[in-house]
């Protein structure tokens, strides 16, 4: 029986929401603040003003007169510019997204409210936000069309999402994009190697992938020699070099078929361990 | 009582706090055609499905399972008042064709000129279906408010099974000269674990966020390569890469916010211990390691500040910069069938800035920005004989500027183009019985224009894009050079792409919606051929339509139908259709129960040799609710 109470205190800890209606605002407007006791932000918005005077500013004057023109209101709050509509969500999420001031939605006057704002007071979660391809897709619908492609990236299906790649709420080099997000599923090609691949070191992944879908296996931006040969352009030259490269490429054959180690080798600089055999 | 008894009553109480959705579903499906060359639709195979989710946000439970073994467990909840975890639990299987180029080599060499006259898997590893599983494990625990906490997370990530190869093997053809495309087969046993401490607060303008992290990984990639004689199996080259590393990261990242003034400034360090390996042998079971003294270091630091200003409310400035350096070495003694002794070391030293200027109207927003970079890398690389060691020095510039423009009836346009150059100085120190790129310059230009309008509940919009890029690559260096009557001269690649996209949607009601978005590209790799003589196969050239469209419409107060689909169709240096079409409809019934059904069809043609040809027809049937 014992054992049963602890279960039963245990669960009871874990589920039962902390229901404190301390937000000062609540005595006029209480169907806003039960509106956003359904959402994320519920602990904050009922425990004080703070959540309410993020959006419409300070309540002092509101408070004296009790005229609706002394706060700013949803008119008001629809005109502000997108920088300042973000500043309300980041007066309290800024270190969360430290880099947000110099992340390409914010340059590009894309504010929090436009991602995660459905419904007035209800602020879309972050999983729902950001798993779907539609929330990104109503603005970078030449992505979507990429991801149409034989070959593609699974966020249509719903195994990934676009925030699986991308830190929507901050900016980050090419090269450490690639680094820190294509090696989380597939670090058999992020080494550290003996022998890199040059073109990874300063390019990254890019330089030979196109991420979001592909007409070509493997998300390449060739299927050709092209793909190597874009930087490699006088590899083949006859009788420059140990190997006269038009005979094994004149059948069709890849340069990667041979140098199958294209990400980097522990073995040699040619990324070719084959050729040691 | 047990732990895990405790654990799954702990779920169990989560989910009876309040009502939860769930679904279940049974798919059945068939395909024709080439079957198991697109395996990655094995996917939709027939089996049972189901899910079942509760609440939102930060007090969440959700579980799915699918027919493929594949599935996720979501977890947030709140101790208290601070106190919050979040996990989540993913595992998730990729399917592989048994073959990459079934008919023809993707040169257009027919398969059948081959020997074994076959490009699957089959005669080299048998009846096998490729499936490649990732596991991934997430958990954070928060302590502390958006504003003022600390934050402690672990991380899991695994993966294994085998892929198809992208890589050839290699058979001989009718005269014996070798080609390259027999199916090959990737192994992959990959894990990683990280564990990482953050700690964040904001007080008035201040706000600031300390975090370190340690990690543990190991990839091991083995590449399974056939060869072919005249009618038999040769043998199996196995090739097997493996790293092992741990790593160190601290980051601290700061700011100041105050009126129109803010400043950002971040610093990190990282490290890395790496044991590379590598075995080879002729069969899987036979492989043997050959490194000995195998070791590697990566250090990388970084450090950025930025600063935005507002000085008049229309017009925002932001400067910043930022220095990177990263040191690397890594060595290895190959032993058995090739001794030599192998290293690498490179010191790469960046520095950037940029500059931005935001000007916006009620009519018009205006963004012109620019970035200066310049780099050295250090680099020489050892491996036996061969020696090559050299110093470049890299410098890049981006300019962008974008306008923004609300014109009169509702048209609102964008017009913004990018423009980058990038240059690479090589000032080669030593290089004996190798080969070294030589100096290049790359520059690229991208153009795009947007116009959209609202005509009642019709919402258009058209885009058009471009880019062109050049590479100018001067001769690279090689030694010996076996032939001095052969000058080699400046070459160049060129890449352009156009792209035009149409997207409408409509949307009468709530209970009526349509949309459709199509668009044209083009794209061609041309290359200067007067520095292939007798190359074949370089340059590309692509160009297709692709297309989907959709609607959603209640057929009645209870009813609700769905249709979706899309076509993607290239031409040129790859030429396929890709077809999908979906169908789902759902009636609701009483007590918050409802049915649904989907129906699809996928097709896959390859049209430039006429070879794959898959088609794929599924059927789901289900009942969701509420709980």
């Amino acid at each position: 029986m014992g054992g049963a109470r602890t279960t039963l205190f245990v669960i009871v800890a874990l589920v039962a929401p902390a229901v404190r209606a301390e937000n000062p605002c609540a005595d006029c407007h209480s169907d806003q603040v039960a509106a956003v006791a359904q959402t994320v932000h519920r602990r904050v918005a009922q425990e004080s003003a703070r959540f309410c005077v993020a959006c419409h500013g300070d309540p002092a004057k509101h408070l004296e007169s009790g005229e609706a023109k002394d706060i700013l209101g949803r008119q008001a709050l629809a005109a502000l510019p997108e920088e300042d509509k973000s500043a309300a969500c980041l007066s309290c999420h800024q270190a969360s997204w430290p880099s947000w001031e110099s992340s390409a939605h914010q340059r590009g006057k894309v504010s929090c409210w436009q991602c995660h704002a459905g419904v007035w007071h209800q602020a879309v979660p972050r999983a729902e936000a950001s798993r779907s391809i539609g929330v990104c897709a109503s603005c970078h619908g030449d992505v979507t069309a990429a991801f149409r492609s034989a070959w593609h990236h699974p966020v249509a299906e719903g195994k990934m999402s676009c925030i699986s790649c991308h830190d929507v709420h901050g900016e980050q080099p090419p090269e450490e994009l690639a680094f820190d997000r294509c090696a989380q599923c597939h670090p058999q090609a992020a080494g550290p190697f003996v022998f890199p691949h040059r073109a990874i070191e300063e390019e990254g992944c890019t330089a030979c992938h196109t991420p979001h879908g592909s007409v070509n296996r493997s998300l390449l931006r060739s299927s050709g020699n092209g793909l190597c040969l874009r930087c490699h352009v006088q590899s083949n030259f006859p009788g420059v070099g140990k190997v006269p490269h038009n005979f094994q490429l004149l059948g069709g054959g890849r340069c990667y078929d041979c140098h199958s180690e294209v990400h980097g080798s522990n073995v040699n600089d040619r990324l070719a361990p084959r050729l040691e055999r | 009582m047990c732990k895990r008894c405790l654990w799954l009553f702990a779920l169990l109480g989560l989910a009876t706090a309040e009502a939860g959705e769930f679904s279940l579903g049974l798919s059945a499906g068939s395909t024709s055609g080439d079957k198991h060359r697109r395996d990655e639709l094995a996917a939709f195979r027939q089996g049972v499905a189901a899910s079942y989710s509760q609440g939102q946000g930060l007090q969440r439970l959700a579980v799915e399972f699918l027919p493929t073994g594949e599935g996720k467990l979501q977890l947030a909840s709140f101790w208290g008042e601070k106190l919050r975890l979040v996990a989540e639990l993913e595992r998730d299987r990729g399917f592989s064709d048994t073959s990459t180029y079934p008919e023809r080599t993707p040169g257009g060499t027919p398969v059948t000129e081959l020997y074994p006259f076959t490009n699957t898997l089959q005669p080299a590893f048998g009846d096998l279906e490729p499936v490649l599983a990732r596991n991934r494990f997430r958990a954070t625990l928060t302590y502390g408010r958006p504003w003022q906490g600390v934050a402690f997370w672990v991380t899991g990530f695994q993966q294994a099974g085998e892929r198809t190869a992208t890589v050839g093997g290699m058979a001989f053809g009718e005269a014996g000269a070798p080609a390259f495309f027999p199916a090959s087969l990737a192994k992959l046993d990959s894990n990683r674990f990280e564990a990482g401490l953050a700690g964040f607060r904001a007080s008035g303008p201040w706000w600031a966020r300390g975090e370190v992290r340690a990690a543990r990984f190991s990839s091991d990639h083995t590449a399974l390569l056939p060869t072919y004689g005249r009618a038999v199996l040769l043998d199996v080259t196995a090739l097997r890469e493996k790293n092992r590393a741990d790593e160190w990261r601290a980051a601290v990242v700061g700011g100041y916010a105050k009126g129109s003034v803010s400043v950002v400034g971040s610093a990190s360090y990282q490290t890395l211990d790496t044991t590379p390996g590598f075995a080879s042998g002729v069969r899987p079971g036979q492989l043997v390691g050959q490194l000995a003294a195998a070791s590697g270091s990566t250090t990388r630091k970084a450090g950025a500040l930025a600063a935005t200003a507002r000085p008049l409310p229309w017009l925002t400035v932001r400067l910043g910069g930022r220095v990177a350096s990263e040191e690397r070495e890594a060595e290895a003694q190959e032993r058995f069938f090739a001794p030599a002794a192998g290293s690498s070391a490179s010191k790469w030293d960046e520095a950037s800035g940029k500059a931005e200027l935001l000007a916006r109207t009620s009519w018009a927003a205006f963004r012109l920005a620019g970035t200066v970079a310049s780099g050295s890398d250090e680099f020489r690389a050892t491996h036996g004989l061969r020696f090559a060691s050299y110093t470049a020095d890299l410098s890049r510039t981006v300019v962008a500027g974008e306008l923004r423009l609300r014109l009169p009836e509702g048209f609102q346009v964008t017009l913004s183009g990018k423009r980058q150059r990038r240059e690479r100085n090589l000032d080669l120190k030593e290089l004996l019985f190798g080969y070294v790129l030589g100096d290049s310059v790359s520059r690229a230009e991208e153009v795009r224009a947007e116009v959209g309008k609202r005509f009642g509940g019709l919402e258009a919009r058209l885009v058009l894009g471009g880019s062109s890029g050049k590479d100018s690559w001067q001769p690279p260096f090689y030694d010996p050079i076996y032939d001095p009557s052969w000058e080699l001269a400046t070459s160049a690649a060129k890449v352009h792409q156009r792209q035009a996209t149409l997207q409408l949607q409509y949307a009468a009601s709530d209970s009526f919606s349509v949309w459709l978005d199509g668009g044209y590209r083009k794209a061609d790799w041309n290359f200067d051929a007067v520095t292939f003589p007798g190359f074949w196969w370089v340059d590309d050239r692509l160009e297709g339509w692709s297309a989907g469209l959709g609607g959603s419409l209640d057929l009645s107060p209870r009813s609700h139908l769905q249709l979706s689909a899309s076509f993607d169709a290239p031409r040129g240096a790859v030429a396929h259709r890709w077809y999908w079409a979906d169908a789902s409809f759902v009636q609701d019934l009483r007590k918050g129960l409802a049915v649904f059904a989907r129906a699809f069809t996928r097709r896959f043609s390859e049209t430039r040799y006429g070879s794959d040809d898959f088609t794929l027809k599924a059927l789901s049937l289900g009942i969701k609710g509420t709980l």
